[in-house]
């Protein structure tokens, strides 16, 4: 099973929050669409919660790929 | 985690064990006005977002200055000149030549920033006749208390003795090895102090010759485009004067904690020698909303600006370049697969990775600063604190701390108490500032202001193409709030880390470049010529514009009287003019009723 780091989800989940709220103020300026905060807030959430999840039980992820990272679970 | 953190080799406090005492002072120094300065940012991120007033709006600008100065002079400059003098000592593997020397340098940029923050501090006392709220960008019509310059002063001579004690460790270091390359960070050390005496110029006649007079009552008046342009004449380069260590720990401590080595040592070098030829004529793109400056000036100081970019293009593939370097000899594969194999959980693998993720915006967001036009849509607006927050708040800050749990085992020979924590930490600062420079850069293009308390104008809606100015605030305040948690993170990790067992074998070797210096030109060592290039470029870029800002408006005038001081004289001013207008006025009400009869 892949498996991926506590850390890796942690700076993961970090990323992805930023990237996908970022994207409503993208759509926003360059396209016109305004889209509801609150819903877009929860949908960010369970993007970077159901991501991080499927990361932590290894639905999805990588395989290691140096010692190191086998340890850091 | 049981990643090996004991190479088993000696650590800089063991090797250097007086210049380790002088590094951890400054690193202090740095952590505790990182501290008190992210107080200072959260009550401000708060109030102007009406979240939580803890502060009067009265008192919100001795606030901002404290942010602005305790961050981006005490923080920023405490630190450098501690990693500085590890770099410099370490490169050259020699102690400084006198460390009472040093340590002189050191007392005197404590003495100067105590001076300056008690100026600053004394506007929350209005029985003291002592304040300077004139935010970080001091120049006129704005005066302080002249302990605020004195301590301005003093702080930046520091920063100078402190540059000669590294040039006094090279050439010591060149007398006894006159065939070889100078050490790549050392290289660094030289070359950003520099561009670091040439851009005090600036600074150093604003402050000493009008300023710190001017505010000791010994002119009555100065001319207030003249100071701004000597202020931004040092306000730009001041900037590199932040990035540079980032730089040099992008270029000499990220390859090596990702597990590989840098790129090119030519390239490096090459990056710093642009930086000090082209860090200061660029000073006048801060101005170019400033009427008596011509266009054509600006113009000039806007190509100059564009032409900065490319060592900081040549830093991100030579840095992306080093890490990918690391990853494949960490066994990462594939186009993108080798990113995989980074050391991600390592704090200062991460802060640093993230740290110039957020750079890169930060360089989109400056190019729309620097760009003539389109600047005056952005200028004066929140815009432009959420650049420089990705910029100095985090391309600089976020390197320093994740740098500090790199650096801090080897100069305490303790390891670090969290590192989880401290990963914590940076993605914390990310997300933080990710949420805070997005709303501001966002509310910037909707037209709210910066340096306010009270950006609400009752009365006034602002326009906004999506979502509303409430969210956005919103999304500032939660940013900053994860800011200051962060912080507190950082620093009690360093604190706490005081009270982990001493260890021996903490120390980290650095490695060597793929390319080494002697792949490079020798000319790029060649100091004296790349200072007079330097020199020059800045003597082109300055001297018509000071003789014409000179010549139509004075060396001390046409002048304004210092601030605050907007009712009296206002209520003076228009006096006259109510009076002047109020003949036409009414011939003027005559005709209208006429034409309405």
């Amino acid at each position: 099973m892949n498996r991926t780091s506590k850390a890796g989800i942690l700076v993961g989940s970090g990323m992805l929050f930023i990237i996908v709220w970022e994207i409503r103020s993208a759509l926003g300026l360059l396209v016109g669409i305004d889209t509801n905060p609150q819903l877009y807030m929860l949908l960010t959430l369970a993007i970077v919660g159901l991501t991080a999840f499927a990361l932590a039980i290894g639905l999805i992820g990588v395989t290691p790929e140096t010692p190191a990272d086998e340890d850091s679970s | 985690m049981s990643e090996q953190l004991e190479s088993g080799a000696p650590t800089f406090l063991d090797d250097y064990p007086e210049e380790a005492a002088v590094v951890k002072a400054a690193l202090w120094s740095s952590f505790i006005a990182l501290a008190l300065g992210a107080v200072f940012g959260v009550i401000q991120a708060l109030h102007r977002t009406n979240i939580l007033r803890v502060i009067d709006s009265a008192d919100y600008y001795t606030v901002l200055t404290a942010h602005g100065v305790l961050m981006v002079v005490s923080f920023t400059i405490f630190f450098l000149v501690g990693l500085f003098t590890w770099a410099t000592v370490r490169s050259f593997d020699r102690g400084v030549e006198s460390i009472r020397y040093t340590w002189t340098w050191y007392g005197l940029m404590v003495v100067g920033t105590l001076m300056a923050v008690v100026a600053i501090l004394g506007g929350f006392v209005p029985s003291l006749d002592i304040s300077a709220d004139v935010l970080f960008t001091f120049y006129a019509p704005m005066q302080a208390h002249p302990l605020f310059y004195g301590g301005l002063t003093i702080f930046v001579i520091g920063t100078w003795l402190a540059g000669a004690d590294w040039f006094w460790t090279w050439r010591a270091w060149k007398a006894e090895n006159p065939d070889e390359r100078i050490p790549l960070q050392g290289f660094m050390v030289l070359t950003t102090m520099l561009m670091w005496y040439l851009a005090t110029i600036g600074i150093a006649i604003a402050v000493v010759v009008f300023l710190l007079p001017w505010s000791l009552g010994l002119f009555d008046q100065i001319n207030p485009l003249l100071t701004r342009t000597l202020f931004w004449f040092w306000g730009h380069p001041v900037v590199y004067f932040w990035l540079m260590p980032a730089y040099l720990l992008w270029y000499t401590v990220l390859p090596t904690v990702a597990g590989g080595r840098l790129f090119s040592d030519p390239l490096a070098r090459g990056v710093f020698v642009l930086f000090l030829l082209l860090s200061t004529p660029v000073g006048i793109h801060h101005q170019y909303v400033d009427p008596g400056i011509a266009s054509g000036f600006k113009a000039i100081a806007m190509t100059n600006t564009m032409f900065l970019l490319l060592p900081s293009l040549l830093t991100a593939f030579t840095v992306v370049a080093s890490v990918e370097h690391g990853a494949r000899q960490r066994g990462g594969t594939g186009l993108f697969g080798w990113l995989r194999a980074l050391p991600w959980r390592d704090p200062a693998f991460t802060g640093m990775m993230l740290a110039g993720l957020m750079f890169a915006a930060g360089g989109f967001s400056g190019m729309i600063n620097a760009g003539m036009n389109i600047n005056y849509l952005v200028h004066n607006t929140i815009w432009v604190p959420g650049h420089f927050h990705l910029t100095v708040g985090t391309a600089v800050a976020l390197t320093f701390m994740a740098a500090t749990y790199w650096l801090w085992p080897q100069l305490t020979n303790r390891r670090l108490y969290s590192r989880p924590i401290g990963l914590a930490q940076v993605v914390i600062w990310f997300v933080g500032m990710g949420l805070m420079s997005n709303a501001m850069h966002v509310m910037g293009l909707f037209g709210v202001p910066r340096r306010t308390a009270e950006p609400q104008y009752e009365g006034f809606e602002f326009v906004t193409s999506f979502g509303s100015i409430t969210e956005l605030r919103l999304q500032l305040a939660i940013g900053g709030t994860l800011l200051f948690i962060s912080t507190v993170l950082f620093v009690s990790n360093i604190a706490l880390s005081t009270g982990t067992p001493k260890l021996s074998g903490l120390g980290k070797p650095l490695s060597e470049p793929l390319s080494g210096a002697h792949d490079s030109p020798e000319i790029l060592d060649n100091l004296k010529l790349w200072f007079a290039i330097a020199f020059v470029l800045v003597v082109l870029a300055y001297s018509l514009p000071l003789a014409s800002i000179i010549s139509r408006g004075g060396i001390l005038g046409p002048g304004v009287d210092p601030v605050p001081m907007i009712i009296e004289p206002l209520g003076a001013t228009l006096e006259p003019l109510v009076a002047s207008l109020q003949p036409p006025l009414g011939r003027l009400a005559a005709v209208v009723g006429g034409v309405g009869a």
